[in-house]
C-alpha cells in the first residue's frame, strides 16, 4: 500500500493526532488515564490533548485502574464513547476483572443490546531495562479472551489509522503501543519509528494484517517492535541470499488467518517472532492456524523466536538475550531454510 | 415527608411481586433438581441468589426513578430489577435460558441487561460499582439529570473496587447514590469478622461525602432516605452513601443449608417480614383495605405466572447461537 | 463506686446528613470519647464502670483505647439486640443496683431510652447525636472527673433537676426529656423530623437559647421558668427564627404558646399525625396526653469541679 505524503511523524504523535481528530469530530469521545492530562502521557501518546479539548474531556485519573476502566464502561454503556489509558500493560493486574469480565462481556451477556464503545489503551513491551514488571507484551493473554478486539500498531501510519478505528468501532478494542516503536526522544534512536503519515483523518481496518516486506523463501509473522527487528532480520537475510517476507499482523483480535494461511501458502516456511512469552500464547496459535489450514503447503516444521517463559530480566545483557533480537531472527530463519 | 399514598400503594405492590416471584422461581428452580440436587439440571440451570426479605432496599428507591437513571446490581439483582421495572417475561425468560430472554439466553441470572429501563447486574462482587460511576460520569457529560444507583452488599464494601468508586464519585463530583444493602452475611461470613467498623455509612466520610444508615428493614424510612441522596444527586449536590440494614431470609444461594445462621436468628427474621409488616401498617392507616390486598395477590400472581408461563413456553436458542454477539 | 456507662452506636448517622449539616460522628469518634471519659473515670481508684455491651462493640473498643488509664469495665448480663430497648432495660437494671450516677453517649433519643429504663437517675449524657439538647458538650475527659467529683462530694446540688413529659400511647407511657411534638403524616419512616411545615403541636421542657431544635423555636419565644414546659401550636402568627437542626437556621410560624408547671396535663392535637419524642417520630397510635413531670438530675460539671474539697485534679494518681 502506497501512502502518499511526504510529512513524517513519530509514532507517538500519530496517536496523539489520531485521538485529537476523533475528538474533534466526536463530542462523545472522553480521554482518561494516570497522568495523560497535563503530563500528555508517560509516553506521550494523549500530547497536546488537554490544551486543546480542557479537563472536562481530558481527565486526569487518581490511581485506580479498577475504578476508572469501570467507569469507562459505564460512560460506554450511557452514551459516551471513553478512551481509558492503562499506563502499562503489566499494570492490568489490579484491574483485570473490569477489562476480561465486564469490559469484554457486556455485549455477549445483553444478547447483543448493550454496547460497549470503549477503547483501552496501554503502553507494552521492553528492551531498555525496565525491568519485570514493566516491560511485558502480554497480548497472548488478552487475545485469549473473547470479547475485546486488540490491536498492535507497528508503525505511525498504522498507529493513527487503528487508533481510528478503535475509536468508532462499537466494541471494546484493547490498543496496545509498543514503547519501542513510539520514536521518543529519551529511548534508543529507531529510525523505522518515523514515517509518512497523513494529516486527515483515515481508517486502517481492524482485523487485516499487513506485508510489511515481501518475499519467497520464508514468512515471518510478528507484531509490534517486532516487526521492526523482523524488517531488520530480512535486510540481513537478503545479503545472505534468503529473500523473507514479512507479515505484520496489526491486529490480533480478530487474527487475520487468511493472509497468513496465503502468505505461508506462498513461502512454505513459518517463522514467528513475538515478544510475549514463548508458551500458550501468539507463536502457538499463528502455528497452529498454519498447521490447520496450509499444512500441505509446509516445507520444514514451524519456527519461533520468542520471549522465554521467564520474567523479563533487568541487566542489559539478560534482557538483550531474552528478548526476539534481529541477530536471533536471523539464526532462526537461516536454519528454517536449511531444513 | 408526605408520602403520595399511590406510592405506598405501588411500593406494596412490587414488594408482594417481587416476593411472590422469588417464591415461584425458588419452587420452578428445585424441579427436576431433587432429590439428588444436580445443579446443572432442571428449568433453571446454575445458581440462584434471591432476594426475599430485602424488598424494602428495591422498593423504597423506585418511586424517586426516572426515565434514563441507571441501576447497576448485583448477583441477587431480582428485587431492583422488579422495582425497576424491567420487562419482567423477558427477565425470566432469560432466567429459564431462553431466546426470549434479555439476553437471548446468554447471560442468565447474574447478568441481567436491559437498556429501558437502564439495568445492568454483575455476578462478580463490587464489579458494578465504577460501571455506575461511569454512568454518572455520562449523565454530567451529556448535561442530562439521571442518576446513577449503585446497588452492593456488606460483603462488597471490603473490596477495592467499592473504595475506589467512592472516591472517583467524589473527586469527580458526580450523580451517584451508593446503596449497601447489609444483610450482615457475605455468603456465611458475618459482617463482625470481616469489617474492621461497625457501620459501613461511616466509611463515607473517608471519602467526603454524606452517609446515612437506615437502621431497619423500613420501606419508608428507605423512601425518605433515598429521596433525599436522590433528589440531591439530581441537583448536581455530589453523590452519597445510605447503608440498610436489611434481611436475607434464605441462604445465600438456593440450596445453601444455612447451617451458619442459628435458628433464632432466622426466627427473628422472620418474625419481621417487611411484606408481613408493611401490609399490616398499610391496613391499619387506612391507605388498604383488607379486601384490597386479595385482589392485589391475585392480580400481581397473575403477572408473575404470565412471566414464568412466557419464558416455559418460549424457544431455547439454537446451539450455534452460541458463538454469535461476541461482538457488534 | 459504681457508674453505669451506656452507649448508643447508632446516634447521628441518620437523614439529616443528607437534609442539613448534621455532625459526623463515626463509630471510631464514639469510642474515642468513651475512651476519654474513662480516663477521667480512671482518676480514682475505687471505680467500677458497669456498662451495656452493646452491639458494635464501643465500650470494648474504648476500653482497649484508654488501656491502663481506663478503670475496671464489667459488663450488664444484658444481649444487645441493637434497639433503643437496650438502653431502656441497661438503666433499669442499673436502677435495680442503684449506680451512684448514669453516663450515657448518644443523642437525645438515648438519653429519652435511658430515662424511661431509669426516671430518676443522676444522669451524664454525652454528647453524640445530631442535636444534642440534652446532652452535655464538655470534653468526656473533664465529665469523668467531674463525674467522680459529684459522687464523692455527695452534694446533690451537683445534679440539677430538670423537667420531662410523659405521654400516652396505645401501649403504654412513653417519656421524653426535651419535646414531644405532633407531625403531620402517618409514618415514622427514616425517623429523623427536619421539616418544620409538618409540625402541629410541641410541647417543650426547655427554651435554652443555646440549644438545637424545637428548643431552639421554644428559646424564640421567651425565657421558661424552671419546672415548667411549654405548649407551642404551630401555625401563622408570628415568626421565630429558629436553629432547626445543625446548619439549619429556619424561620418557624408560632401561633401560640403557654407555659405549664410540673403536674400539669396538655393535650396535644394528633390528628392525622405521628408523634415524635426528642426530635424523633416515634408513636403511631395513641392519644395527645402529655404530662409535665420532674425529670431527670443531670450533672452540672461546673459546679461538680468547685465543690468543697480538693480538686481531682489537683490530685496525684494513686496509680504511681
Amino acid at each position: 500500500m502506497t501512502i502518499t505524503t511526504d510529512r513524517k511523524l513519530t509514532t507517538q504523535k500519530a496517536i496523539a493526532e489520531a485521538i485529537a481528530l476523533e475528538m474533534e469530530a466526536d463530542d462523545t469521545v472522553l480521554l482518561m488515564g494516570e497522568d495523560i492530562g497535563v503530563y500528555g502521557g508517560i509516553f506521550g501518546a494523549t500530547e497536546g490533548l488537554l490544551d486543546r479539548f480542557g479537563p472536562e474531556r481530558v481527565m486526569d485519573t487518581p490511581i485506580s485502574e479498577t475504578g476508572f476502566i469501570g467507569a469507562a464502561v459505564g460512560a460506554a454503556i450511557n452514551g459516551l464513547r471513553p478512551i481509558a489509558e492503562l499506563m502499562f500493560v503489566d499494570f492490568f493486574g489490579v484491574c483485570m476483572d473490569q477489562i476480561y469480565n465486564n469490559m469484554a462481556k457486556i455485549h455477549y451477556f445483553s444478547g447483543g443490546n448493550v454496547k460497549v464503545p470503549m477503547v483501552l489503551m496501554t503502553a507494552v513491551g521492553g528492551g531498555y531495562s525496565d525491568a519485570g514488571q514493566h516491560s511485558q507484551t502480554l497480548w497472548g493473554t488478552f487475545a485469549h479472551l473473547p470479547g475485546m478486539k486488540v490491536v498492535v500498531p507497528s508503525n505511525p501510519y498504522d498507529a493513527k489509522g487503528l487508533m481510528t478505528s478503535a475509536i468508532r468501532d462499537d466494541n471494546p478494542v484493547l490498543y496496545m503501543f509498543h514503547k519501542g516503536v513510539l520514536g521518543l526522544g529519551w529511548m534508543t534512536n529507531n529510525p523505522r519509528a518515523t514515517g509518512a503519515v497523513p494529516s486527515e483523518s483515515y481508517e486502517v481496518p481492524i482485523g487485516e494484517a499487513s506485508i510489511a516486506r515481501e518475499g519467497d523463501d520464508l514468512t515471518m509473522v510478528t507484531v509490534g517492535l517486532s516487526v521492526h527487528r523482523a524488517l531488520d532480520a530480512a535486510e540481513m537475510l537478503e545479503d545472505k541470499g534468503i529473500s523473507a517476507e514479512v507479515l505484520d499482523l496489526r491486529s490480533l483480535v480478530p487474527l487475520d488467518r487468511d493472509k497468513i494461511a496465503e502468505s505461508v501458502g506462498k513461502t512454505h516456511r513459518l517463522l514467528v517472532v513475538d515478544e510475549d512469552y514463548q508458551s500458550f500464547g501468539m507463536t502457538g496459535e499463528v502455528i497452529a492456524t498454519v498447521v490447520e489450514r496450509v499444512f500441505d503447503h509446509l516445507d520444514a516444521p514451524p519456527m519461533r523466536v520468542a520471549t522465554p517463559d521467564t520474567p523479563i530480566p533487568y541487566s542489559r545483557p539478560l534482557e538483550q538475550f531474552a528478548l526476539p533480537s534481529a541477530e536471533r531472527i536471523v539464526e532462526a530463519a537461516q536454519q528454517l531454510v536449511s531444513a | 415527608m408526605n408520602i403520595p399514598s399511590e406510592h405506598l400503594v405501588d411500593m406494596y405492590e412490587t414488594m408482594v411481586k417481587i416476593r411472590r416471584y422469588e417464591e415461584r422461581i425458588r419452587e420452578i428452580y428445585f424441579e427436576d433438581k431433587l432429590p439428588a440436587f444436580d445443579i446443572a439440571a432442571g428449568l433453571i440451570p446454575g445458581e440462584m441468589h434471591l432476594s426475599a426479605g430485602q424488598e424494602p432496599v428495591a422498593v423504597g428507591v423506585r418511586p424517586h426513578l426516572k426515565a434514563g437513571d441507571a441501576i447497576t446490581a448485583t448477583h441477587r439483582p431480582h428485587h431492583i430489577a422488579i422495582a425497576q421495572g424491567v420487562d419482567l417475561k423477558k427477565m425470566t425468560a432469560e432466567i429459564f435460558g431462553r431466546k426470549t430472554g434479555l439476553g437471548k439466553g446468554k447471560g442468565g441470572h447474574m447478568h441481567l441487561f436491559s437498556v429501558e429501563p437502564n439495568f445492568g447486574c454483575s455476578g462478580i462482587i463490587a464489579e458494578g460499582m465504577p460501571v455506575a460511576v461511569g454512568a454518572g460520569l455520562a449523565f454530567k457529560r451529556r448535561g442530562t439529570d439521571n442518576v446513577a444507583l449503585s446497588f452492593f452488599g456488606d460483603g462488597a464494601a471490603n473490596q477495592g473496587a467499592f473504595h475506589e468508586s467512592l472516591n472517583l464519585a467524589a473527586i469527580w463530583d458526580l450523580p451517584v447514590v451508593f446503596i449497601c444493602e447489609d444483610n450482615a452475611y457475605a455468603i456465611s461470613v458475618p459482617k463482625t469478622a470481616s469489617t474492621a467498623i461497625a457501620d459501613n455509612s461511616d466509611r463515607a466520610s473517608a471519602y467526603g461525602i454524606p452517609g446515612v444508615l437506615v437502621a431497619n428493614n423500613d420501606p419508608v424510612a428507605v423512601y425518605e432516605v433515598a429521596g433525599e441522596a436522590i433528589a440531591r444527586a439530581r441537583s448536581g449536590r455530589g453523590p452519597s452513601l445510605i447503608e440498610v440494614r436489611t434481611d436475607r431470609l434464605w441462604g445465600h444461594f438456593e440450596g445453601d443449608a444455612d447451617a451458619y445462621r442459628s435458628d433464632e436468628f432466622k426466627e427473628a427474621m422472620a418474625e419481621r417480614d417487611p411484606v408481613v409488616m408493611f401490609c399490616r401498617k398499610l391496613v391499619a392507616e387506612g391507605v388498604l383495605a383488607d379486601s384490597d390486598t386479595e385482589a392485589i395477590k391475585e392480580r400481581i400472581y397473575g403477572e408473575v405466572e404470565d412471566a414464568i408461563s412466557f419464558a416455559i413456553s418460549s424457544p431455547y436458542p439454537e446451539p450455534e447461537d452460541a458463538l454469535v454477539d461476541v461482538f457488534a | 463506686m459504681l457508674i453505669g456507662l451506656i452507649a448508643n452506636p447508632i446516634s447521628s448517622k441518620d437523614i439529616r446528613r443528607l437534609t442539613g449539616l448534621a455532625r459526623v460522628v463515626d463509630t471510631e469518634e464514639k469510642a474515642n470519647l468513651l475512651a476519654r471519659l474513662l480516663v477521667g473515670l480512671g482518676s480514682y481508684p475505687e471505680m467500677t464502670v458497669l456498662a451495656l455491651d452493646d452491639r458494635a462493640g464501643l465500650v470494648r473498643r474504648a476500653v482497649s483505647l484508654a488501656r491502663d488509664s481506663a478503670p475496671r469495665v464489667d459488663f450488664l448480663p444484658i444481649t444487645a439486640t441493637g434497639e433503643e430497648s437496650d438502653t431502656k432495660n441497661a438503666a433499669a437494671h442499673l436502677a435495680g443496683l442503684v449506680a451512684d450516677a448514669l453516663v450515657t453517649l448518644g443523642g437525645d433519643g438515648t438519653v429519652r431510652a435511658a430515662v424511661e429504663g431509669w426516671p430518676e437517675a443522676p444522669l451524664v449524657p454525652i454528647a453524640a447525636g445530631t442535636n444534642n439538647a440534652s446532652a452535655l458538650t464538655v470534653e468526656p475527659t473533664v465529665i469523668g472527673l467531674a463525674t467522680v467529683a459529684a459522687v464523692k462530694s455527695q452534694d446533690p446540688s451537683v445534679f440539677v433537676p430538670t423537667t420531662a413529659l410523659r405521654v400516652d400511647t396505645s401501649t403504654g407511657h412513653a417519656t421524653a426529656v426535651i419535646d414531644v411534638v405532633s407531625v403531620r403524616g402517618r409514618w415514622l419512616g427514616a425517623g429523623a423530623l427536619w421539616e418544620p411545615a409538618l409540625l402541629i403541636e410541641a410541647v417543650a421542657t426547655s427554651a435554652d437559647p443555646t440549644a438545637v431544635g424545637i428548643a431552639s423555636v421554644s428559646a424564640g419565644l421567651g425565657p421558661l421558668a424552671p419546672g415548667h414546659a411549654r405548649w407551642i401550636r404551630f401555625g401563622p402568627g408570628r415568626t421565630v427564627r429558629a436553629v432547626f437542626g445543625p446548619g439549619l437556621v429556619l424561620d418557624v410560624a408560632v401561633a401560640e404558646h403557654t407555659d405549664y408547671p410540673v403536674g400539669a396535663e396538655v393535650i396535644l392535637d394528633v390528628a392525622g399525625a405521628v408523634v415524635a419524642l426528642d426530635g424523633e417520630r416515634r408513636i403511631a397510635a395513641g392519644g395527645g396526653k402529655v404530662l409535665v413531670v420532674a425529670g431527670p438530675r443531670v450533672l452540672d460539671p461546673d459546679r461538680a469541679l468547685q465543690v468543697k474539697g480538693p480538686s481531682p485534679l489537683s490530685q496525684p494518681s494513686s496509680r504511681e
